[in-house]
């Protein structure tokens, strides 16, 4: 193969592999990519068959101002003015016009720096965790080109042109700097400076592709955004309660509340003020002391909206230096975050009222009758009839929960007025339906309601031991206000029409790990900042001054401080209580150090030990023959040395006649060693050993036989 | 060769442009916050690592043994057997160059494995005559990935002795009529080649009476041979000059050595015994190898000696001589041709 060959070939499949994610993220369309590698397959075949003509520069030249007309097209028309997506079609393009040019070596670097660009923005627009796998792959590959090119390189130096002779046996190393590679970028990954908090291109809005409304959360609600919703899978919210606590059985977040009705639209409380910080960098929502905590990582939603569970007290963000209330007690961050936020959480036993305060005045938004019919006062009368307000809900909400059905099918119902149609046409809807109706027919009664948007329920997952809230268990209810309790939550959608508390089926536990898998790259990769790096350089170094405190214990024989009580202070005796001998959780660190301080004075030993001497080699063949019962006195000179070696241990006796041999040549020649004499003298101490060890053995297994004596 | 060291790094064209990716790289990930960007960063730094530890490791653990020519002649390539040896037991070595003194083509040794030996020669040319410390050997590698270029150097303490070039043409000129060679003299002597037969004398040697005369004519016939010649040269180089004071002098100093080289190598090779005889040593009559090398490493290290007034007096006055000297009047003419007998 010749040496043009081989670089079109790997610089083709380097091509090829490089813009592979792009369609994936929305960046380059599928037939323009499928395009793409058609060229770059068609150029790898006629480099295997070493084609000679290849496209001059004129020609690539003339391409180029084809394509002029197709960019501006594609700036104005496909890409609707966005740039990013007709500079990625042109540079796959010029990219493919490239290969078909490679004529110099300049020409195999530049197509090279085009791949290397294509690569950096496939990553670059990635967020899925399977681009670790095109990044190995195209690293890989990227190597393997590189050893290749400067093979070649070297060759070329040598005038050689064509068949470059017998392959170089580098597949395992390659294997092996990839891996390599890999491995020492995690401790760079995490230790690279971050100057600015870490983006991603969040859910729901890819540049280019179809947006996903994170709708419930929104400013605004529509009567199906939250049906819209939880067709979704994907993750919403992830907790982690402290050890020990169990979650309560029906686990409700909520995210926002929403006061005014107007056709068919829900539209936010307002904001009522700025949680007031204590404790630190702790807000309070109602006083008390927390019972349990939890922790909770909140996926990007498109929303400045923080899930509480309706038992939150406390809440302890680590990022944001205020946190907004709204009128529904429903709390939310100053601004939209793009990214994984992580949140403590200290709750109650029970839900707290968030929003408690004197009762709503006549003119309060929780009264507004708008959207409230005739039809529908009518029907809460009667449904609600008299009583305590308390039993008066409870009524209504079970007439909602009863009477009517859960459905996601809306095919063919008018706008007008959903709720009336929902109440009294086709009784059966969504949970914002099921909700809406009781929030307007309680305010039809004169009783204070709004609409709360948030999660219900979560499913556990098995694999860490958190649970997993998705955009499926976006749900909505009520609050409404009774006289002396305050809020109080009720739910008029049918059990069937709840979101599922818990995943089911043979499936889940692939999900779930998945999920898992998920968590874990958001956690810790597409989200990992300067916080995390903080935390990290903050666990080292309590971790130094930990093993470092070990070693600066002040000694028992010191002289007291003197503060010191003068009485003779009680020295406990070790197994007196409150005094624990060393345990196995106080030596670690000394067996660590240990380890390290003895791995380094290996490493330091291997690399600088002098090298084998004739004499140190004579010096141990006569300390082993010592060993083995030889009295040799001081004067014993080298040959009758040699000569007692053969005649104890014949099977040594030509190792041991090559080391005297040797150790006459250094000590009485003056003759340096040779890297193979010392190689040799190796062998021959090695042969010594095992010569002499073989021949106990062999002593040992006969002397039984000659002691043993029949049983009596 | 014993020592070992570390010639450092060189940063390839190659490895240019990859610090240069990788610097854009890190603007764009500071610069965007992006993880994924940091995360190609990290796995270019990493690769990066990997190469200068590998490269490292590559150079390392071999063991050089050079070969050299039992003669070097100045201005006159010469082979120097090399044998490289991977001592590392744990993996091979690739694409290695291995040079001496950093001059000629290096010798390539596209793959080494592990405890593997390999064999070369490699060609040297060293311009001066005189001794020389013997060149280090080289050996670089742009292994793995052409980013850098590491090398390590084996130094060697020995010597080495460079002999004056020597030319192609015949010697140059002789003492006057003075033959060299085997030259018969016209008188009946010990020699080997016949000059008379006739009748045998009482005090005659019997071994030299000619047989087949004797039998043919019936009387003793007696065969005479002629005398021979000495073959003997004196080489007489007077090297009191005194200070060089020019570049041109002092070629000119070093074409007088190699032509009294020559003159002394091409009689040697002819059977002669050669005395060489300079203004501060003198080498006795010999012939054979050892009298060629002790000639070619006295003129090797010769130098100018100060100038003395009297000429430089040879040996034995019957003994054809070579003279070799710089004449004073042109010391200042660098294009006059050759010596002055």
């Amino acid at each position: 193969m010749s040496f043009a060959r081989e670089k079109r070939l790997l610089l083709g499949a380097l091509a090829f592999l490089a813009p592979l994610p792009l369609p994936f993220n929305e960046m380059v369309r599928w037939p323009f990519l499928l395009a793409y590698l058609a060229a770059v397959g068609w150029c790898l075949h006629r480099a295997w068959r070493e084609e000679p003509r290849w496209l001059p520069t004129w020609g690539m030249n003339v391409l180029g101002l084809a394509y002029l007309p197709f960019f501006v097209f594609d700036v104005f028309a496909l890409g609707r003015g966005r740039l990013v997506g007709p500079v990625l079609d042109l540079a796959l393009f010029a990219l493919a016009v490239k290969l078909f040019a490679l004529r110099r070596e300049r020409d195999k670097w530049q197509a090279a720096l085009g791949v290397f660009f294509l690569f950096l923005a496939a990553m670059g627009t990635s967020v899925h965790p399977s681009i670790v796998l095109y990044l190995l792959a195209f690293a890989g590959l990227a190597l393997f080109l590189l050893a290749r090119f400067a093979y070649l390189h070297v060759l070329a130096g040598f005038g050689r042109h064509e068949p470059a002779g017998p392959r170089l046996p580098l597949r395992g190393f390659l294997a092996l700097a990839t891996v390599a590679s890999a491995v020492l970028a995690i401790p760079l990954f995490a230790t690279l400076p971050r100057l600015r908090a870490p983006y991603i291109v969040g859910r729901g809005a890819p540049p280019m592709g179809s947006t996903i409304e994170a709708a419930g959360f929104t400013e605004e609600v529509t009567l199906d955004s939250i049906g819209q919703i939880r067709e979704s899978r994907e993750v919403a919210l992830r907790l982690q309660f402290e050890r020990g606590v169990q979650p309560v059985e029906e686990m409700r977040f909520k995210a926002a509340t929403h006061e005014i009705y107007d056709g068919g639209r829900w539209g936010r409380s307002p904001k009522a003020g700025e949680l007031q910080r204590r404790r630190g960098v702790r807000f309070w929502l109602v006083p008390g002391e927390p019972i349990a905590w939890v922790e909770i990582w909140r996926q990007p939603m498109r929303s400045s909206s923080l899930p509480l569970p309706v038992e939150t007290l406390v809440v302890e963000p680590t990022v944001s230096s205020a946190l907004d209330v709204d009128r529904g007690g429903a709390v939310s961050l100053p601004y939209v975050p793009v990214e994984t936020l992580y949140y403590k959480v200290g709750m109650a036993a029970r839900p707290v009222d968030a929003a408690s305060g004197p009762a709503p005045a006549a003119e309060d938004r929780t009264l507004d009758r708008g959207g409230v019919t005739p039809r529908i006062a009518e029907l809460a009368s009667r449904v609600m009839g008299e009583g305590p307000p308390a039993e008066r809900i409870r009524r209504l909400e079970a007439h909602l929960t009863q009477q009517y059905a859960y459905t996601a099918d809306f095919t063919g119902r008018g706008t007008d007025n959903p709720i009336e149609d929902f109440l009294f046409t086709y009784r059966s809807g969504q949970c914002e339906y099921f909700a809406s109706a009781m929030v307007l027919m309680l305010r039809a009664e004169g009783v204070p309601a709004r609409l709360v948007t948030g999660f219900l329920g979560g499913e556990y997952n098995v694999f860490e031991g958190y649970y997993i809230v998705r955009d499926a268990n976006a749900h909505a209810w009520v609050e409404a206000y009774l006289p002396g309790a305050g809020w109080r939550a009720f739910d008029p959608t049918p059990p069937a029409g709840r979101p599922v508390a818990s995943a089911e089926g043979a499936f889940a536990v692939v999900r779930q790990a998945y999920d898992f898998l998920l968590f874990r790259w958001d956690r810790y990769v597409l989200t990992f900042g300067l916080y995390d790096q903080l935390t990290i350089f903050r666990t080292l170094r309590s971790l130094w001054l930990e093993i470092k405190g070990l070693f600066d214990r002040p000694d028992a024989a010191a002289p007291c401080p003197p503060e010191a009580p003068e009485a003779p202070a009680e020295v406990p005796a070790p197994d007196a209580p409150g005094v624990e001998a060393p345990g196995a959780g106080e030596l670690w660190p000394w067996l660590i150090a240990a380890a390290v301080l003895g791995a380094a004075l290996a490493l330091v030993w291997l690399r600088h030990r002098p090298p084998l001497t004739a004499t140190a080699a004579y010096r141990a063949l006569r300390r082993r023959l010592e060993r083995e019962g030889a009295r040799l006195p001081p004067s014993l000179a080298p040959l009758a040395l040699r000569g007692e070696a053969a005649r104890r241990h014949p099977e040594v006796a030509a190792p041991a006649a090559r080391i005297v041999d040797l150790y006459l040549r250094e000590s009485f020649g003056g003759m340096e060693l040779s890297a193979p004499q010392r190689e040799q003298l190796h062998a021959a101490l090695r042969a010594v050993r095992r010569g002499v060890r073989d021949g106990r053995r062999g002593r040992r297994r006969a002397a039984p036989r000659k002691l043993r004596r029949p049983a009596a | 060769m014993a020592r070992t060291v570390p010639e450092g790094i060189r940063i390839t064209q190659v490895g240019l442009w990859y610090v240069l990716l990788a610097l854009v790289t890190a603007v764009a990930a500071t610069n965007t916050g992006n993880n994924a960007l940091y995360m190609v960063l990290a796995v270019m730094l990493g690769a990066l690592l990997v190469s200068g530890v590998t490269s490292r490791a590559n150079v390392r653990g071999l063991a050089v043994e050079l070969d050299p020519p039992h003669e070097v002649f100045a201005n006159t390539p010469f082979s120097v057997g090399l044998r490289l040896h991977n001592t590392g037991r744990l993996a091979g070595r690739w694409l290695l160059l291995v040079s001496l003194g950093r001059q000629g083509q290096p010798l390539l040794v596209p793959y080494l494995p592990r405890r593997g030996r390999s064999r070369g020669q490699l060609e040297l040319l060293l311009g001066a005559r005189g001794r020389h410390p013997f060149p280090a050997a080289h050996v670089t590698s742009l292994f793995p990935f052409g980013l850098f270029q590491k090398g390590v150097r084996f130094r060697n303490a020995s010597e080495l002795v460079v002999y004056p070039e020597l030319f192609g043409a015949a010697p140059p000129r002789r003492d006057g009529a003075s033959p060299i060679g085997h030259q018969t003299t016209r008188r009946a002597g010990w020699g080997h080649d016949l000059h008379a037969l006739r009748t045998f004398r009482r005090g005659d040697d019997p071994r030299s009476i000619h047989w087949k005369q004797t039998a043919r004519t019936g009387e003793l016939v007696f065969m005479e041979r002629e005398a021979e010649r000495s073959r003997r040269l004196a080489v007489v180089f007077d090297n009191g000059v005194g200070d060089l004071p020019d570049e041109a002098a002092r070629q000119r100093f070093e074409r007088l050595v190699s032509e009294a080289a020559t003159a002394a190598v091409d009689a040697l090779a002819r059977g002669y015994e050669v005395q060489l005889v300079t203004r501060d040593r003198t080498l006795p009559f010999a012939a054979g190898a050892r009298q060629r090398v002790a000639v070619l490493e006295a003129l090797a290290l010769i130098g100018p000696v100060a100038r003395r007034p009297e000429p430089l007096a040879g040996g034995d006055p019957r003994v054809p001589e070579l003279r070799v000297a710089m004449e004073p009047r042109k010391l200042a003419a660098p294009a006059a041709t050759g010596g002055a007998a």
